[in-house]
């Protein structure tokens, strides 16, 4: 084996737990090779100010900063908590099928309800000629009244 | 929200799929301190891993559907965005080389008051030792930043998180063999750029 197959397994070592047979080999090849040995010394050591740094911690206030950035745009909470998002499509469905339903009871399709034309229907029920509520209003006497 | 202490991620994640913001805010207070330090560890940026953090999470909270707790363990999905995001994150500031090469250095100097180890902070009274250990974390910051990114990420994953190499192949969408070599190959240079540096 070569000196840079060793620091390999040892590499290993500092990471998991070596098997009987690989320690002794190693450990062996370590006193004799002084190279390799500081090596080892030296991984350990920086693997040491590595583990060191867990120590950083986040600015104050972080957390707080992302949940109201994640919940900005979700006022609804409350009624989230009532209904579960795997529940939002069936009531939708619902809906869709309820209107249906109400479409097929008038005689009428969806599509019908939605695209009929009623400016026809409007210009029938729509009589020019009769006085609109507003005229009657305007030719009432109670408007005139004092005013002679 | 003590209420949620004894629950596990994974339990909190269902709570938060189902609709609970409350239980995706443990989630948020739970996580946010190990996505910083494993995002300024890939970074080398305060301010960097700040951004990763929020970006990791507003993923979360939109993708929590996708979530399935049978496939991995929530910590390490969560890692998987961040780790993600710090990757794309790198490649968009190798792009402005030359901006970004102004601004670590900046960075690192400004952003190193606010969040400084919290071992230092709580501990150290002595301002000859908080100097040196100031001095070695720059410098482990220093030649951290040398480091390709892939070999970067597994140590930073490995050392500031204690994480296994089976975990560790998950977020880096790579087998645990390969995680071995990639801890070695970083391993090597550390030592030599450590050895360099003295």
């Amino acid at each position: 084996m070569t000196c840079d197959e060793y620091r390999k397994m040892a590499s290993r070592c500092m990471d998991v737990d070596p098997d009987e047979t690989g320690h002794g080999v190693l450990a062996h090849h370590l006193q004799e090779c002084h190279s390799c040995r500081r090596w080892v010394e030296l991984a350990t050591i920086a693997e040491r100010r590595l583990e060191e740094a867990k120590g950083i911690v986040p600015p104050p206030g972080l957390a707080t900063a992302v949940k109201e950035r994640v919940f900005a745009g979700n006022n609804g909470g409350s009624w989230r908590i009532l209904m579960p998002r795997w529940l939002e499509t069936p009531i939708v469905a619902l809906f869709v099928l309820v209107a249906v339903g109400l479409g097929a009871v008038t005689g009428n399709s969806l599509n019908q309800i939605l695209s009929a034309d009623r400016s026809e229907e409007m210009i029938t029920i729509w009589d020019f000629d009769r006085p609109s509520p507003f005229d009657e209003f305007i030719a009432s006497p109670y408007l005139h009244e004092g005013k002679e | 929200m003590s209420q949620w202490k004894s629950w596990s991620d994974e339990e909190l994640a269902r709570r938060a799929q189902e609709g609970d913001d409350a239980a995706f805010a443990e989630l948020v207070d739970r996580y946010t301190p190990v996505i910083y330090r494993v995002a300024r560890g890939m970074t080398g940026s305060g301010q960097d891993a700040e951004d990763i953090v929020q970006e990791t999470f507003l993923r979360a909270y939109t993708h929590l559907e996708g979530y399935a707790p049978s496939q991995s363990a929530f910590r390490t999905w969560l890692l998987t965005i961040a780790r993600n995001l710090a990757i794309n994150l790198i490649h968009a500031l190798k792009r402005r080389a030359a901006r970004f090469l102004d601004d670590v250095g900046s960075v690192l100097d400004t952003d190193r008051s606010s969040s400084e180890p919290s071992f230092l902070r709580e501990t150290d009274t002595d301002a000859e030792s908080f100097m040196i250990r100031q001095e070695q974390m720059q410098r482990l910051e220093r030649v951290l930043n040398k480091l390709p990114q892939r070999q970067r990420a597994v140590l930073v994953l490995k050392a500031y998180e204690g994480l296994g190499y089976a975990e560790i192949a998950k977020i880096m969408g790579t087998s645990e063999s390969s995680v071995e070599s990639l801890i070695f190959r970083a391993r090597k240079k550390l030592v030599e750029l450590l050895g360099k540096e003295s």
